[in-house]
């Protein structure tokens, strides 16, 4: 059985984003914008009947139990992938309302990433990061800019990648988290500024890397006929996928150094959806670092390998470009929620609310996730 | 699956690498900036260790590099590597 079209997001919420807002806990900041996510879709917190709750997030399935009063939650799950955790869950979800488990699944996120635990400091806690923790810390390989940076610098030498390229990744998300207005980040950046920005780890300069911020987002996921008596146009899930790379805890050692879980997922979720990356008119990709959409947008197939250098330049990636990527400013200038926000605009967007940042007529896009080192999600979404 | 030790040679290739300038921990502050080089070994299977004796500027895939050993006062003994002579 497929899971084609059997879930839809139903509900979107989240909070202010920013650094050093004050709105709260890492809890506090996921109950709010479950909250937010619920009555948009005209659900109570009690309809709620599935959880879950992101291991990068500080809150388990039972904290929604006792906060919103659930009186039986009969699915709970974590998709602990990092970045690709989010987009992970509503597979999970997906198959869990399509199977008849559960009807409402809620996908929270909150966190303090800059004023409470550093996001990047998240990382040495992870069990995936035991084998580069004995290995390759001891050299200096401390931070995911230095672990990542071997694969940007790799595929510059390879096929001519520039700074400049990157550059504009950059840049276009920035416009799109100015746009968006609730953002962390809300100065112009231009090709000239970043390339001015100081080196954290070759190739990557400072606005090559996401944002360490504070907030919540959250999503819910219904059945698709649950769905259909609900406040809101029904986002249906039309295909998603999660992937894992080969040597999946150490980029040194993968075969392929450049290759991620998403060559594997984006496959599989094309297939179930029933179209080609021609028809995606708009596309929320996961950007921990501006490389890593590039790299992303080769494996989903809108560019060969290789050439997604030549793919993003001169505004490409913009709202009025041949692929609108980011409209909410992604993790390099609105906000670092592991990806949730990325879900949450995809769906703004499908719904036609996009307000200043709406791709003219778009209603069928997609979603990525990547975390820990390469694994990889994907959802391909349409409004019904 | 079969497996088995087998020494290395120490002698590899250039596979990647990262200049790394900002210090994520306050014990790579002094030594900062530091090239971590990936190595394809001889022997298939990669290796990470630090450059010593080349400009990071001169740095491509392929080049010749080869294992010695440092260790700084009571600290560990790392893997840095050189370029292979000849």
């Amino acid at each position: 059985m497929s899971l084609f079209e059997k879930a839809a997001i139903t509900g979107i919420g989240e909070t202010a984003h920013g650094r050093g807002l004050q709105q709260g806990s890492a809890l506090s900041l996921q109950m709010q914008a479950s909250l937010a996510a619920i009555a948009d879709a005209g659900l109570s917190p009690r309809d709620i009947d599935g959880v879950v709750a992101m291991a990068t997030g500080a809150a388990v399935a039972e904290d929604f139990i006792t906060n919103f009063g659930i009186p039986d939650l009969r699915f709970s799950a974590t998709t602990p992938m990092g970045g690709a955790s989010c987009v992970a869950a509503i597979q999970a979800a997906a198959a869990a309302v399509s199977s008849g488990i559960c009807r409402h699944v809620l996908l929270p996120i909150g966190r303090t990433g800059y004023s409470g635990t550093r996001i990047g400091a998240r990382v040495h806690e992870m069990p995936q990061f035991r084998t580069i923790g004995e290995f390759e810390l001891p050299l200096g390989n401390i931070a995911p800019a230095q672990i990542y940076a071997p694969m940007a610098r790799r595929h510059m030498e390879l096929y001519g990648t520039t700074s400049r390229q990157f550059a504009e990744i950059a840049v276009t998300t920035r416009r799109h988290a100015i746009l968006n207005g609730n953002a962390a980040m809300t100065r112009e950046l231009t090709i000239e500024d970043h390339q001015a920005s100081r080196m954290i780890a070759d190739p990557f300069r400072l606005f090559d890397c996401s944002l360490e911020s504070d907030g919540g987002a959250a999503v819910v996921v219904s059945s698709a006929d649950a769905a259909r008596d609900l406040r809101q146009p029904r986002v249906l899930v039309m295909g998603v996928a999660e992937g894992h790379p080969d040597s999946p805890s150490v980029i040194t050692q993968r075969p392929d150094m450049l290759r991620i879980g998403l060559a594997k997922a984006a496959p599989r979720a094309f297939t179930m959806a029933g179209v080609t990356p021609a028809d995606i008119q708009v596309a929320e990709i996961y950007d921990c670092f501006t490389y890593v959409v590039l790299r992303q947008l080769e494996e989903l197939g809108f560019c060969a390998h290789g050439e997604g250098g030549a793919f993003v330049e001169n505004g490409a990636l913009g709202l009025a470009g041949r692929l609108p990527v980011n409209t909410h400013g992604g993790l390099l200038s609105q906000a670092h929620l592991a990806g949730m926000n990325h879900i949450v605009e995809l769906v703004r967007q499908l719904r036609g609310q996009g307000a200043a940042a709406q791709v003219e007529g778009a209603t069928l896009g997609l979603v990525t996730g990547y975390g820990d080192m390469g694994d990889g999600s994907v959802a391909i979404m349409r409004r019904a | 699956m079969a497996h088995d030790w087998a020494a290395a040679s120490g002698r590899g290739v250039v596979h990647s690498w990262t200049v790394c300038h900002h210090p994520f921990h306050m014990g790579f502050k002094a030594q900062s900036p530091y090239v971590l080089l990936t190595v394809e070994l001889d022997e298939g299977v990669r290796a990470m260790g630090q450059l010593r004796g080349l400009d990071p500027a001169r740095l491509r895939l392929g080049l010749r590099v080869v294992v010695d050993f440092e260790r700084e006062g009571d600290g560990p003994v790392l893997p840095i590597f050189r370029p292979a002579s000849g």
